[in-house]
Parts: structure tokens; C-alpha cells; sequence
């Protein structure tokens, strides 16, 4: 008897859960998805434009040593950390918001989403390869300093990761 | 997979009960871009993605893609 009263429970639990994401999915606003969607794509949009601010400016200041041109690329710089910084935050934040609701988690990190983002990637994979060849190669001749390379590296590594995405999920 | 090209019916369907790609794809619980790809063609979905549209339409996978020869 006690086992009939659980599977008759289990069964009304299935279904009411069933009903309860039946509804769910019927009541998701329509462009709730497209809206997070587009916030997304904005903030990685700043951050990428932050992103080349801050650190393009940081790498070109030890390039330059006219001190009006170095006080300037500083200000610059401030500007795109500051760019960054706030996206980043709001870029966490919508993130954790998502992550609450399994349905939009998942609407948003669909099939063609986790596609491009490999792409990106990937192209950024190769994007990094190549620098790191190109400055192997340059080394053969010239003297560079190593940080210097790390640092290209990594920007260039980041910022075509980021384009790539930009470009792989415009409309 | 050159030679051969998956087309569908996802647009005459929606044409058939009114809906456009933002309610399906809110629906299928996709972006609205996703569901546009497959409709062009650029992107082929998943097999579970084809047949939670199949679902959808009440149709079977082939009534909904057809794989042809280029």
C-alpha cells in the first residue's frame, strides 16, 4: 500500500512538473530571450572596445617617449580600464541572473551559440599560433624584448577572440 | 557533406500558423537567430534540435528536412 501512495506521488510529481515547465516555457516572454541576447552581445561589444583601449595603450606607452604623447596614452588607457571594468561587472551580472532560470540559461548558450564561440576560439587559437610565429621568426635576427611579446600575444590573442565572436553572432 | 544540402520547411510551416522567429524560437527555447540560420540554411541543427521542431510542427523529422543532392 505505502508503495502504491509513493509511485502515485512520484507520478503526480512528474506531472505537475511537466505542467509547471509547459507553462513556464508559454509564459517566457518572446523577446526576453532577445533582449538578454542583444545585452550580451552589447556588453561584449564594450568589452572588446575597452579591452583594445586599455591594454593598446598600455603596450603603445612603452613604444613612445614623448612625455605629452605618454600622459595622454595614460588618460586613455584610464578610460579603457574604466570601459572594461564596468562591462565586466555587468557582463557577471547578467550571467548570474541567467543562471537561475535553466530555460534561459540554455536558450541563450543554444547549438549555434556554443558553435560560434568554438569558432571563435579556435580562430583565436590560430591567431595566437601565428603572432608567436611571426615574432619566432623576427627573433632570428632581432633582439626582442620577451615581454613585450607576451604582452601582443595576449592582447592580440584576447581581442580576436572577441571580434570573432562579434562578427560569428551579428545579425 | 558538400554534395548535399538540407532544406526545410520551417518557413512555410510558420506561414501556416501564423507565428514569426522570435515566438518559435521562444518556444523551442532558442535565440531567434538560431532559428533564422536554419531557416536560410547557413546552420544544420542537431538531431535533437531537428526533432524538437518536428515536435513542434507535428510533423515527422523528413516531412520537416529534406536531405538532397547538390
Amino acid at each position: 500500500m505505502n508503495s502504491i501512495n509513493n509511485l502515485t506521488f512520484v507520478t503526480l510529481r512528474l506531472l505537475f512538473d511537466n505542467y509547471e515547465l509547459h507553462l513556464k516555457i508559454n509564459n517566457m516572454e518572446t523577446s526576453l530571450i532577445e533582449q538578454l541576447n542583444d545585452s550580451r552581445y552589447n556588453l561584449i561589444k564594450w568589452l572588446t572596445i575597452g579591452w583594445s583601449i586599455w591594454v593598446g595603450t598600455y603596450i603603445a606607452k612603452d613604444l613612445i617617449q614623448y612625455q605629452l604623447i605618454l600622459t595622454a596614452l595614460v588618460w586613455v588607457g584610464l578610460f579603457g580600464w574604466v570601459v572594461f571594468i564596468i562591462n565586466l561587472l555587468k557582463y557577471l551580472k547578467l550571467k548570474r541572473e541567467v543562471k537561475s532560470d535553466s530555460l534561459l540559461r540554455e536558450a541563450l548558450n543554444d547549438e549555434l551559440i556554443q558553435l560560434n564561440r568554438y569558432k571563435s576560439f579556435f580562430l583565436g587559437f590560430w591567431v595566437t599560433i601565428s603572432i608567436i610565429g611571426i615574432f619566432f621568426g623576427i627573433s632570428l635576427f632581432v633582439n626582442i624584448a620577451s615581454l613585450m611579446v607576451c604582452r601582443i600575444t595576449i592582447y592580440v590573442g584576447v581581442l580576436s577572440v572577441l571580434i570573432a565572436w562579434l562578427i560569428y553572432n551579428n545579425d | 557533406m558538400e554534395h548535399w544540402e538540407l532544406k526545410n520547411q520551417i518557413k512555410v510551416q510558420r506561414a501556416i500558423r501564423n507565428i514569426t522567429q522570435d515566438e518559435l524560437a521562444a518556444q523551442i527555447g532558442v535565440t531567434r537567430k538560431t532559428i533564422n540560420t536554419i531557416e536560410t540554411g547557413k546552420f544544420t541543427p542537431s538531431t535533437i534540435l531537428a526533432i524538437r521542431l518536428s515536435r513542434f510542427f507535428g510533423l515527422g523529422v523528413e516531412q520537416l528536412f529534406e536531405l538532397t543532392e547538390k
